[in-house]
């Protein structure tokens, strides 16, 4: 490497070799080793440079935008099976709703039958003693007669 | 050439790309500072890059479930979005018409003397703002990025020739914006 091309690539890349082409870094340090003075003498000036433009901090990323880009950031996937066990689990849940429901309407619906016949019982029983009643009534008054 | 490198973020993206929460919070750590200090110097303004930031994290996110190593590494895909952002944004402002054109002269300091008056990272902070876009693109990616010169010269579409000019025009406009302000400091400490 000539010194002018370390010149150039320290006025280029600062004071870092591993910022260097990767290429001449090797070279580089040789250089360094050999020439110490005045490699050091550029790599000094080029170093003020890298240290006023490290002044130069950006502040770290605020709670709010973590927290926006959290709400936002992929969920975890399910596997095939979870997926499939949890579809059969809403359909079951849907199918137990169902049979309750369905359950309850048929109980429902007996529960009306039997008051119906128990009504069409008691009616009849009115019926009956009625008939009853007169029938007692007319053997009496055949008996009186 | 860069395509070939391993990427290091390989593994991280499809655990996100699953919706692993550990890898969502690893990633958010390692990239979001990166890519709002990437924004906050190309822009100079910390809400358009707070803005560009999560932008390009959002985009990340979409990004995961069907990222395919081995086409480019995550974290070059990463700033490439992240520029094209920041230039979208640098051109919307040279289009926005100023509301009041001056009239006059500005009877204000000239810019190193504002320079001057201010502290040594404001003062950093106005000259990369001062530098043409870019020589600022070169300077962020090599030095405050730490991309290599191949990376770099890869995202902005240049050879690594042109991009080592940028470089070095670049640091010689900071340095003798800076070097006035250099002596100073170094004034005041003696």
């Amino acid at each position: 490497m000539t010194p002018e091309r370390f010149k150039y690539l320290a006025q280029t890349y600062g004071a870092n070799l591993k910022r260097w082409p990767e290429a001449e870094q090797a070279e580089a340090e040789q250089l360094c080793q050999h020439s110490p003075v005045w490699a050091r003498a550029l790599l000094d000036e080029a170093a003020d440079l890298d240290e006023a433009l490290d002044l130069y901090r950006v502040e770290a990323p605020s709670a709010a935008l973590r927290e926006r880009l959290l709400a936002l950031a992929p969920r975890p996937q399910r596997s095939l099976w979870s997926r499939l066990v949890g579809e059969w689990r809403g359909w079951g849940m849907g199918l137990a709703a169902a049979g309750v429901a369905g359950l309850m309407v048929g109980i429902g619906s007996v529960s009306l039958m039997m008051a119906d016949q128990s009504t069409d019982v008691t009616v009849a029983s009115a019926f009956d003693g009625q008939s009853v009643y007169s029938e007692a009534v007319a053997f009496g008054a055949e008996e009186k007669l | 050439m860069t395509n070939r490198l391993p990427d290091p973020d390989a593994d991280l993206v499809i655990r996100v790309g699953r919706g692993d929460p550990a890898a969502v919070q690893a990633l958010m750590a390692r990239k979001l500072p990166r890519m709002l200090s990437l924004a906050r110097r190309m822009l100079g303004d910390a809400s358009e890059a707070e803005d560009v930031a999560q932008e390009v994290m959002v985009r990340a996110w979409r990004q995961a479930p069907t990222w395919q190593p081995g086409a480019a590494r995550f974290d070059s895909w990463m700033h490439r979005v992240a520029l094209n952002l920041c230039y979208d944004r640098l051109r919307r402002q040279r289009e926005r018409p100023m509301a009041e054109p001056p009239d006059q002269i500005d009877p204000g300091p000239a810019p190193d003397a504002g320079l001057m008056g201010m502290a040594m990272k404001d003062q950093v902070e106005a000259a990369i703002a001062k530098l043409p876009e870019r020589q600022r693109e070169a300077i962020v990616l090599c030095h405050y990025q730490e991309l290599g010169n191949i990376e770099a010269a890869a995202l902005m579409e240049i050879s690594v020739e042109a991009l080592e000019s940028l470089l070095s025009r670049g640091r010689r406009a900071l340095r003798s914006l800076l070097t006035p302000l250099n002596d100073r400091r170094l004034e005041g400490l003696a």
